[in-house]
């Protein structure tokens, strides 16, 4: 049993790591961005420190998150939960909620799109279908 | 506070063995503009979902996709008040001392 116990938490931690890695590399593109842009450099350790801070504010964000839906009598997060994890700072709830407003707009044309293209389908599909129809009558 | 207005996603690769490249999300290169909405959120939802207490919690599209983007805020403004704290100090790179001295706001801001 104790074997068994410490396997999961190898893998558990090793997960974890994996993560983290692929947080540092992340976080290492979005930084060279920014490096390249304001022509500074950065040290690695920076780059390291940035990516550790970042992963363990994803710890709060989700914990926060969880418990703002659960507050709200839901097992799914939304886009009310983010929007109130943003509010410390007004820019920053202001462009989320930009944001928000964008994605919504791209969902809606998105609908838009497939629901036309879906008649479109069906109209193609029945001009034959009734010629066969006027053809078995005669 | 400073905020990036423009966004940048790019297009996915990797398959499971390659946990570190693949799973890059929404993040990088802002000159590859194609975006894959559909799994620009890997990365943020394995994060999430670490941290979750209970296991009947998901996480919808759109929330996912503010998630992401609120995440890259973050890097990115982390980034660029410790280079505004490295110009200010007349410095060629950023060290860690500059990051130490803008986190304390940075984590009030967030």
């Amino acid at each position: 049993m104790e074997e068994e116990k410490d396997a999961e938490e190898q893998q558990r931690l090793s997960y974890q790591q994996r993560l983290k890695a692929a947080v540092h590399y992340t976080v290492g593109c979005l930084c060279e961005e920014v490096a390249l842009d304001k022509e500074m450099q950065f040290s690695k350790q920076t780059i390291a420190a940035i990516s550790e801070v970042t992963f363990q504010q994803c710890e709060n964000f989700a914990k926060d998150l969880e418990m703002f839906a659960r507050h709200a009598k839901r097992s799914t997060i939304n886009t009310e939960d983010v929007k109130l994890l943003a509010r410390r700072s007004n820019s920053l709830l202001k462009y989320i909620t930009e944001k928000n407003e964008d994605i919504a707009q791209f969902n809606l044309e998105r609908k838009a799109k497939k629901k036309k293209k879906l008649e479109d389908e069906n109209k193609n599909s029945m001009e034959p279908a009734e010629a066969g129809v006027v053809e078995s009558e005669n | 506070m400073i905020l990036v207005p423009h966004t940048f996603r790019s297009p996915w690769m990797g398959s499971r063995g390659r946990v570190a490249e693949g799973l890059v999300g929404n993040l990088v290169c802002g000159k590859r503009e194609r975006v894959c909405r559909n799994r620009a959120g890997e990365l943020v939802s394995k994060l999430l979902h670490l941290h979750f207490k209970d296991d009947k919690t998901k996480v919808s599209g759109d929330a996912l996709r503010l998630m992401a983007e609120l995440l890259k805020i973050f890097v990115v403004e982390a980034a660029i008040r410790s280079i505004r704290q490295a110009q200010a100090e007349d410095l060629a790179q950023v060290d860690v001392e500059q990051l130490e001295k803008v986190l304390p706001q940075l984590l009030l801001d967030f």
